[in-house]
């Protein structure tokens, strides 16, 4: 579901990368090692302008909030080898990872049916990755392919699949509170701090509960002494 | 704006994004990180899930008070259906329909 979300949306991408001057080659490689619609369209919104250093930066910052997706992800993994080899495979598990995929894996990786973590994430993100870069091809060659209407609703379809996710955890109560706190928090804190308030919304809400939980426990501890 | 301009930022939009991605773990190596870190970026993670949804659902409401009844609506059906039989996809396409149903009155 997903994966073809992702390549009736990168279509949108696609279509803006063509009206930005990219050519499909460019827009396919700009793409497979992003994957991140928020931050290409905001990059090629700036490259329009003429302005190509800022079109970086401005990828740069809206993609600062994977450092904290890839390391609670990475944190749900066996850890690997301290070797070069193990290095690499980390780097093949989690190099394609976007938002999209980090909501999959995160969620899924509780499961227990999940029996080899490090493939399943990899596989997850190479699959995503692959839909993202057909789609932009096919913007860019045939423009929003999608009318209006389908698409909001499409737009619509990825947060509500996510909710389905998030709900399956909810035997964890201060995970599924992390969820509608960081879904209250974030877009307020987004009117002053624009793309960063993903990554500071979601590591406040983390320290806010684990503080929360460490009390909780600690409490609890008096209470049986 | 020439071809080099336009590479630099297919490549550089690419190898930054990458080095958000890759650089915390590879510099952390295998260190197996402590429990109460493990703990804290699953928080931050689940955190981070919400906001996504949020932003995105908001995002479909595009500021319109009866768009934004008809995600409201949408995503109760989609919460309701998932948390009573535990849907995920078929959920998720009724809280859409739901959602276009709305939207189109």
């Amino acid at each position: 579901m997903v994966v073809l979300t992702f390549l009736l949306m990168f279509t949108g991408v696609g279509h803006l990368s063509a009206q930005a001057g990219l050519s499909a080659p460019q827009t396919a490689v700009m793409t497979l090692f992003t994957v991140a619609a928020p931050a290409q369209v905001a990059a090629l919104e700036m490259l329009s302008g003429g302005a190509w250093l800022s079109a970086i930066l401005a990828a740069g910052i809206v993609n600062l909030r994977f450092m904290v997706m890839i390391a609670a992800v990475a944190a749900r993994l066996p850890a690997p080898p301290p070797t070069a080899s193990g290095r690499l495979r980390q780097s093949a598990t989690l190099g394609l990872l976007s938002a999209s995929s980090f909501a999959v894996v995160l969620t899924r990786l509780g499961d227990a049916a999940i029996t080899r973590p490090a493939l399943y994430t990899g596989l997850v993100g190479a699959f995503c990755a692959a839909a993202a870069v057909t789609g932009a091809v096919a913007g860019h060659s045939l423009g929003t392919v999608l009318p209006p209407t389908l698409s909001t609703a499409l737009t619509l379809l990825v947060p509500l699949y996510f909710t389905t996710l998030i709900l399956r955890q909810r035997g964890d109560r201060p995970l599924l509170a992390a969820a509608v706190l960081g879904g209250v928090a974030i877009p307020l804190i987004g009117v002053m701090l624009g793309n960063l308030s993903i990554l500071v919304g979601g590591l406040g809400v983390g320290v806010v509960l684990l503080v929360w939980e460490t009390r909780r426990d600690k409490r609890i501890r008096a209470g049986g002494a | 704006m020439s071809d080099w301009h336009l590479w630099a930022v297919a490549l550089g939009c690419g190898a930054v994004t990458m080095a958000l991605r890759l650089g915390p773990t590879l510099l952390l190596g295998g260190t197996q990180l402590g429990t109460r870190t493990r703990r804290l970026l699953d928080l931050a993670g689940y955190g981070i899930l919400g906001g996504i949804v949020t932003l995105a659902a908001l995002k479909a409401g595009g500021g319109e008070v009866k768009a934004l009844a008809a995600v409201s609506l949408g995503l109760a059906t989609t919460i309701g259906l998932s948390a009573w039989r535990g849907w995920t996809l078929l959920a998720a396409l009724t809280g859409m329909g739901i959602f276009m149903l709305v939207n189109s009155l």
